[in-house]
């Protein structure tokens, strides 16, 4: 019998192979008569021993072709996004690129793919980010791009998917691909997610990120997963040749009498529920103890209602409101991004001031109609809640403002990336706004706990500040 | 779906156990039915999201069970459709109102000395354009917003049912972490183990299955990869399977290793019959096809092979799976009895590929000439027994004696 291998559900199974020529990794699965059955990621690997012992076998798993399309696009690689092409390229074409948010990682894939000539299929965390290679996409390359997500499933030899279907849908798309690229790669390994890469077949794989290093360490599987780090290059490295220089502002503001009133009364309560209760809110167990302690009685549910008081009193202040209205108004000339931790602060700001807000719920056609009014100037003022920090293309940024967010550095790195991307004789801008004598005034500084914001409040990017190790996540709402 | 905090579940001594609620216990009773009536008000008014979630707080009133009533509000709005009702679209309306405010340039917070322009400004005069009021212009601006939009459509669902939906969500819910399940049943019929291997198929799933000489029937279902890796990556599709099981008509027992809680800590799930559970799934196909009872009863009893209900799924290597309807045996050789439903003759040729590489070599396939999808039958090789309205007893008898080993 001749060696077949074909594609099941996310997995190989082979026929025919004498078992002293069955790889690592694979077992004998009696559900399917003692067949052996493989993680369909170790496709590339089976076949490439095949091929180099030159035995015949019949390959029924691959369900992907060349691409065949022309790169059309007029954009110029810097010698950097070469680099990392041939960096790529001399690893078998596996591995991450490590990139600061706005140095171009878009061109390095689409150079990626042209240079691969698969099927290609991108996956992407939101659908800010789906839109963008769809767009990206069809400029470079032309022809119909698939897009399978946020109700969309149509699937082409190039097409994006988001992250969440991509690991529900790879058991049956996993065959059709040759080159994926997993954009914001550090999403990748968690236990869900990581299956979009496991359940593949694809040989070739491209990581993107700014930020490959995750708090629960399991970045050591990108290793794996798509391939090791094979090029990087830290924002210090970049800024001013390629990032726009930038500097930082903490701006204080002081919560109205009643609101401080309010805002004391309610961290009373919440504090003296924990007192009593004698959690401890530091530490990897405190704010699960704490939400654990909160839903068992009445006392709880009141104490927790305080908490979030306490925290909407501080994020949504009239008096950070005032203040940004005030920047505004200071930079009318400019294109201003407001980061608000949570979708009801970005929905008050947009109420209060009537500018554009973007959240999750804000779908894919309004989002592109505000992006380029923002983009041409017509509405140079966008409000928005986490769906900005990652990836998507606002060139025009140069001042952001941080009404509030969490403690991670992560987040608050993606942030000022936003405003980053170069543009002719741009000065970058970032104010955080804090409630002075506060617990803003310690998320604050959490976040800020990176060489990118060291010297803040009139640091320029030449300041020869280290290398780019990157300091840990912290999450602050557990 | 029950989210993680919705859960009631006990773990002791390694053993995970839903805390089930009793479906007849008046308090319940009286909460679905309050929250079912609820629902039905909250259509006819197709209010909003926010105002569903509320009237269905306020139905559940203030209860000892409290999570329990979140849970059965969560199933009930799990069951909703909203939509945006609005007399201006919000889109375009924000597109108008954004814009006009650009006008301005930066707007004050509220009005000040200055007189400069702020929001109120700016939607009287948005409001006198469209001949309506600012406050209107201001509650349309986010009418699409979930919390904002509008009940159009729910699949409604009996007060009584609900409990019950209730009980089997738990057990989804735990098995969202689950790595397998093993459903342990006595004496299942082949009708029912068919029903449950389609239903481990259509979601995605791998089902084996054998039995013991005291009839109980052990069956095992996980994912493709789950031979390379144990990992609760099968969950959700787990999760869908169960709400098939209930259907088995003997005693049942389901287990499943979960990783539970925080710690992800390994437990057993264990639930079976005894806990009453019921499945929202419609049954069909859970009787014995007309034809086989009809040969069951006319089947001579002098034949040496004499037919059974014991049989279990065959799988084809992996390119498709046989689920015999009976099997015929006199004590040492043995012969299956497959009959197709509708079928065509592209399958019938790839069927019997499968059964001919990786089948048994004991399958009669019985094809009924009316149910063929395809003018043309052509030749049908040896091993197939063709029928019109009844399987001829006769050539059937002959077919198995001839297979038999």
């Amino acid at each position: 019998m001749t060696r077949t291998v074909r594609f099941d559900r996310g997995t190989v199974l082979l026929e025919g192979v004498a078992d002293d020529e069955v790889p690592e990794g694979f077992v004998r699965d009696v559900r399917v008569g003692g067949l052996w059955r493989g993680p369909a990621a170790a496709y590339h690997r089976l076949l490439l021993r095949w091929h180099r012992a030159g035995v015949p076998y019949a390959d029924e798993a691959r369900a992907y072709a060349p691409l065949a399309r022309p790169w059309r696009s007029d954009r110029v690689p810097r010698d950097y996004q070469r680099a990392a092409l041939d960096a790529w390229k001399a690893a078998g074409r596996r591995g991450v690129v490590v990139l600061p948010t706005g140095a171009g990682k878009t061109l390095v894939a689409e150079l990626c793919v042209r240079d691969a000539d698969r099927s290609t299929l991108v996956v992407a965390p939101t659908l800010d980010l789906v839109g963008q290679w769809y767009d990206g996409l069809r400029r470079a390359f032309g022809g119909p791009v698939g897009v399978v997500g946020g109700g969309l499933h149509d699937v082409q030899d190039l097409t994006v998917i988001t992250y969440d279907s991509a690991w529900m849908h790879m058991a049956h798309l996993g065959a059709r691909f040759g080159l994926i690229v997993f954009d914001e790669v550090h999403h990748l390994p968690g236990p869900s997610f990581s299956r979009a890469a496991d359940d593949a077949l694809a040989p070739f794989r491209l990581g993107l990120t700014a930020t490959p290093e995750r708090p629960d360490g399991l970045h050591q599987r990108l290793d794996t997963l798509v391939g090791p780090i094979v090029y990087r290059r830290g924002i210090q490295e970049l800024a001013g040749d390629f990032l726009a220089p930038y500097r930082t502002e903490v701006l204080r503001v002081h919560l109205s009498d009643e609101d401080r009133a309010a805002y004391d009364d309610a961290v009373a309560t919440w504090r003296g529920f924990v007192d009593a209760q004698g959690i401890r809110l530091g530490g990897d167990q405190g704010w699960q103890r704490f939400l654990q302690a909160c839903a068992r009685s009445a006392e709880g549910r009141a104490a927790f209602a305080a908490w979030r008081r306490s925290r909407e009193i501080v994020q949504g202040a009239p008096a950070k409101l005032r203040r940004l209205a005030e920047l505004l108004r200071r930079h009318a000339d400019n294109r201003v991004l407001v980061f608000t931790n949570d979708n009801a602060t970005a929905y008050t700001v947009s109420r209060a001031l009537l500018v554009p807000a973007i959240t999750h719920h804000t779908d894919v056609k309004e989002r592109r109609a505000l992006l380029a009014a923002f983009a041409d100037g017509s509405l140079p003022v966008l409000a928005t809640s986490r769906v900005l920090n990652e990836g998507v293309d606002v060139p025009a940024a140069d001042v952001a403002v941080v009404m509030s967010g969490t403690a991670t550095v992560r987040e608050h790195v993606q942030r000022l990336g936003r405003i980053l991307r170069p543009q002719e004789g741009k000065q970058a801008v970032l104010y955080e706004l804090v409630v002075a004598d506060s617990l803003d005034e310690r998320t604050s500084a959490r976040r800020r706990d990176h060489d990118a914001y060291r010297g803040s409040d009139d640091a320029g990017p030449d300041e020869g500040f280290g290398d780019d190790g990157f300091p840990d996540d912290a999450d602050d709402d557990g | 779906m029950l989210t993680g905090d919705l859960v009631r579940a006990r773990v002791r001594s390694g053993v995970l156990r839903p805390t089930f609620i009793d479906p007849r216990k008046p308090a319940f009773v009286r909460a679905a039915e309050a929250m079912v009536g609820a629902m039905v008000e909250a259509a006819a008014a197709r209010t909003t999201r926010g105002e569903v979630a509320d009237a269905l707080r306020d139905a559940a009133g203030d209860s000892s069970s409290a999570k329990v009533l979140r849970g059965f509000a969560k199933l009930l709005l799990d069951r909703c459709t909203f939509e945006t009702d609005s007399p201006e679209p919000p889109v375009a309306l924000r597109a108008r109102v954004f814009a006009a405010a650009r006008t301005h340039g930066a707007l004050a917070l509220a009005p000040d000395p200055m007189g400069r322009p702020t929001a109120d400004t700016v939607l009287a005069e948005v409001a006198h354009a469209l001949g309506t009021t600012a406050e209107a212009v201001l509650d349309a601006l986010y009418a699409d917003l979930p919390d904002a939009q509008r009940l159009t459509a729910w699949r409604p669902i009996d007060a009584a049912a609900l409990p019950h939906r209730y009980n089997l969500a738990l057990v989804q819910a735990a098995l969202l972490h689950a790595e397998e399940v093993v459903l342990r049943a006595h004496a299942p019929s082949p009708a029912r183990l068919r029903q449950l291997l389609q239903h481990a198929r259509f979601c995605r799933l791998m089902l084996s299955a054998r039995r013991d000489p005291s009839g109980l029937v052990t069956v095992v279902v996980d994912g493709p990869g789950s031979v390379l890796k144990k990992s609760t990556a099968y969950g959700l599709d787990l999760a869908r399977f169960a709400a098939a099981v209930p259907r088995l008509d003997v005693p049942w027992t389901l287990t499943a290793p979960v990783s539970w809680g925080r710690d992800r800590r390994r437990v057993c799930l264990e639930v079976s019959r005894d806990d009453g559970l019921v499945s929202h799934l419609r049954d069909t196909g859970g009787h014995v096809g007309p034809e086989v009872a009809q040969l069951l009863a006319r089947w001579p009893a002098d034949a040496p092979l004499q037919p059974s209900g014991e049989v279990l799924p065959i799988d084809l290597g992996g390119r498709g799976v046989l689920m015999p309807d009976l099997a015929f045996s006199d004590g040492a050789r043995t012969a299956y009895l497959e009959v197709a439903g509708w079928w065509r003759r592209d399958w019938l040729d790839r069927h019997l590929d499968g059964l001919r590489r990786h089948g048994p070599g004991n399958v009669v396939l019985a094809v009924s000439r009316r149910m063929c999808a395809d003018r043309d039958l052509g030749d049908l090789p040896v091993e197939v027994v063709d029928f019109g309205a009844v399987l001829p007893v006769g050539r059937l008898r002959e077919a198995v004696e001839r297979v038999a080993r």
